[in-house]
């Protein structure tokens, strides 16, 4: 298995980065693990809490390295995060959340989960399979069509999300997993990304065959029409440039 | 003159105020009593600053004593080596009393002319690069790795596991006291030309597999000492605050002292089961299964068979019954058709059975899992062999390395046997020596229901089903909920 992968964030026209964004491989190197978070709260407990779920992703991936049940680690690493964000909490006496979009690739498979309105594109051959459906009013909105999906990015009614990890209520944990076939692609980001950016315009990114400099490129775009007012942007960008033969061992 | 086989090693502080590592290299003649050539050692004390360097000093001392004293081969003396390790440790503590509680690890890998042994107490490592691919020998001692294996297997939680104190303790240390558990093959590994053997304390964890194996294919015609100190490099070059001592000691075989590979060994299983390996422990297992495999296969051809037979008959038989009418008769003939052709199966059934055993192994592991120390299982040649866990093969590790089995190859042990070795190394912590700690949980207490949280048959979907859409507002119907 070969992976592309870029990661980049931008803090746009904020005072603080409160988007957070990392990659884990297995020591094996058949198993990694993309993270990303977008952390809300003040008194930096936004960044605090975003970097929490980093930090829970890459101890409970390193302890089991590897990972032998996808399901059972996502969920149990949502609700571990979830409850650690809440003990972050009190000491830090704000109420600190955070979103947060998993992708587990796992030899051939890919699996993934997200929190909020952070979003997950799966995209095959280059069209856009399916996206992550945002837990929020506004996607709600949308799906029962009084918004337009195009409308999303400027809608009155941001922001109001209906899970998150840290918080009064528990996340509910969904998880999706495919059979990956070679030119699979990911892309992970922050609300700051997809507010301002079509898909058409993120998978064109996805294509180029250079992917970090694509990648750098396409977010600073994205910073720039998000201006002096414009929101954190994470993006993660996975591209399996060649999927290896079944495993052997 | 005879060549040696090459060596070279490398020791790093990382992030620490001092070095709790140590290492030994030995080399010599050998001579018809005993083939041995090279002999090397890695500790990694521990037990504060004193300790930890005092330790894992004394046990290389000690173990070095020990062999050189001994009138046996080394290849058979490594486990007296050990013992002199402990005995070192242990008289030190007896008189500096404030040292209590000082341990290490031991790894030691002696190397003969085309093959090589160890004896392992701890989470150093020893890996064998061999073709393009890094696999770890010796077993892991460590907590950790057995609650990795504890999440695995269902019987504590991921939250259980990472809240476990203790988790950076042994199961089994170098400390003067006895062991609880002792890593050593059963019979020697044989070497292939182009291997590299590694003997590492747990700091070159840094590093992963891939990156382990890029420094040994690019360092190696530069020679061991290369590589040793391009591991540690860029170990280094990582970064890490809290980087533990690394030590590294490379040991690349005289190639010259090696038979060349024959065409069979050239296949892609890792390692080969040459036939070399086949009295070697390491191609013990893939023996077994292949010996099942062309057990099951001809079972299941003569399976088909039956059932053609049996289809085919039924129709001629059914119309030489048809004038005399009555069904309940041609339901007789039916049943004595088939009687006599079950038969061919009947007699084969105990060798199906035979087969089937293997299968029915795993389900019984884990209520045995937490039991008695191992019982007997003599190995051949060793003294005091009790405290010889024989349960290689179980343990579990970071990438898989060909099933070791330490158990003689010929004599495959029934499915009992096999569970009780199991057993052994599967012993819960408790057990283990006053400086390790203990897990919070006792597997035997945990409910055994536990397994069935497990998210059962979430099956992957497959893409195909999605992408007939690609639709923005395509939702995911198929989701899993998990709680």
């Amino acid at each position: 298995m070969q992976l592309d992968i870029a990661l980049a964030k931008n803090i746009g026209g904020r005072d603080e980065q409160q988007d957070a964004v990392s990659i884990y491989t297995s020591a094996d190197g058949a198993q990694t693990l993309v993270v990303l978070a977008d952390g809300m709260g003040g008194h930096s407990g936004g960044a605090l809490a975003s970097k929490m779920v980093l930090t829970m992703a890459r101890k409970l991936f390193q302890m089991l390295n590897p990972v032998t049940d996808p399901y059972r680690f996502l969920t149990e690493l949502c609700e571990m995060t979830h409850e650690e964000i809440n003990k972050l909490g009190k000491t830090v006496k704000s109420a600190p959340r955070t979103t947060g979009v998993y992708l587990l690739i796992d030899h051939q498979k890919a699996y993934w989960t997200h929190i909020g309105d952070s979003r997950l594109y799966y995209i095959k051959q280059g069209v856009l399979v399916s996206r992550s459906r945002d837990h929020t009013v506004l996607q709600l909105l949308v799906d029962m069509g009084k918004v337009d999906e195009k409308d999303m990015g400027n809608h009155p009614d941001q922001n109001r999300l209906l899970a998150s990890l840290g918080g009064d209520q528990k996340p509910e944990i969904e998880i999706q997993a495919v059979d990956l076939e070679q030119d699979d692609g990911f892309i992970l980001c922050s609300d700051g990304f997809w507010e301002v950016m079509t898909s058409q315009e993120m998978i064109a990114s996805l294509q180029n065959n250079n992917l970090t400099t694509a990648v750098d490129a396409v977010v600073e775009q994205a910073a720039e029409r998000g201006g002096d007012s414009g929101d954190n942007i994470a993006v993660a960008y996975v591209r399996i440039s060649e999927v290896g033969p079944t495993d052997v061992a | 003159m005879i060549k040696q086989h090459e060596f070279g090693f490398s020791q790093i502080k990382g992030g620490r105020d001092y070095q709790e590592d140590d290492y030994g290299i030995s080399t010599r003649e050998p001579t018809a009593e005993d083939p041995s050539r090279l002999l090397a050692i890695i500790a990694d004390g521990m037990g504060g600053e004193v300790g930890g360097a005092t330790a894992s000093k004394l046990a290389i001392d000690g173990f070095f004593e020990a062999v050189k004293t001994s009138d046996i081969p080394i290849s058979t003396s490594l486990l007296r080596g050990l013992n002199g390790a402990n005995h070192k440790i242990a008289n030190s503590i007896t008189d500096n009393p404030e040292l209590a509680g000082m341990g290490c690890t031991l790894l030691a890998v002696n190397l003969e002319k085309d093959r090589f042994n160890w004896i392992s107490v701890g989470d150093s490592l020893l890996y064998l690069v061999r073709r393009g691919r890094l696999l770890q020998l010796n077993a892991d001692h460590s907590f950790a790795m057995l609650l990795k294996e504890q999440v695995r297997t269902g019987v504590i939680s991921i939250k259980e596991a990472m809240h476990a104190q203790g988790r950076n303790a042994l199961l089994s240390a170098v400390t003067g006291d006895d062991f609880d558990l002792i890593d050593a093959p059963a019979q020697a590994y044989i070497l292939e030309p182009e291997d590299v053997l590694l003997l590492a304390s747990d700091g070159i964890l840094t590093l992963d597999n891939n990156e382990i194996i890029q420094v040994v294919k690019q360092q190696k015609v530069k020679g061991a000492k290369a590589i040793a100190e391009s591991l540690t490099q860029a170990v280094s070059r990582k970064g890490k605050d809290d980087q533990d001592n690394t030590t590294v000691i490379a040991l690349v075989p005289d190639v010259s002292a090696l038979q060349p590979k024959t065409g069979v060994n050239a296949g892609a299983g890792v390692p080969p089961v040459g036939t070399q390996w086949q009295t070697g422990f390491m191609g013990n297992t893939a023996t077994a299964n292949d010996k099942a495999l062309k057990l099951l296969f001809p079972l299941l051809l003569v399976l088909i068979l039956l059932v053609t037979l049996y289809y085919w008959f039924k129709p001629s038989v059914a119309p030489l019954n048809a004038p005399a009418l009555p069904q309940p008769k041609a339901a007789q003939t039916d049943n004595n058709e088939t009687a006599t052709l079950n038969k061919p199966q009947q007699a084969s059934s105990p060798s199906s059975t035979a087969t089937a055993r293997p299968a029915v192994k795993p389900t019984e592991l884990p209520k045995n899992r937490p039991v008695q120390k191992p019982t007997g299982n003599p190995v051949e040649n060793t003294e005091q062999i009790k405290s010889i866990p024989q349960s290689k093969q179980t343990l579990p590790r970071k990438i898989k390395p060909p099933p070791a089995s330490s158990v003689q190859p010929v004599v495959q042990p029934g499915a009992e046997a096999a569970v009780n070795n199991t057993a052994t190394l599967n012993k819960p912590p408790e057990a283990s020596t006053s400086k390790t700690a203990r897990p919070p949980v006792k597997p035997t207490e945990l409910p055994k229901d536990q397994a069935a949280h497990k998210p059962t048959g979430n099956p992957v979907k497959n893409s195909g089903q999605i992408s007939s859409k690609p639709n923005l507002n395509q939702s995911n119907p198929d989701t899993t909920t998990e709680e």
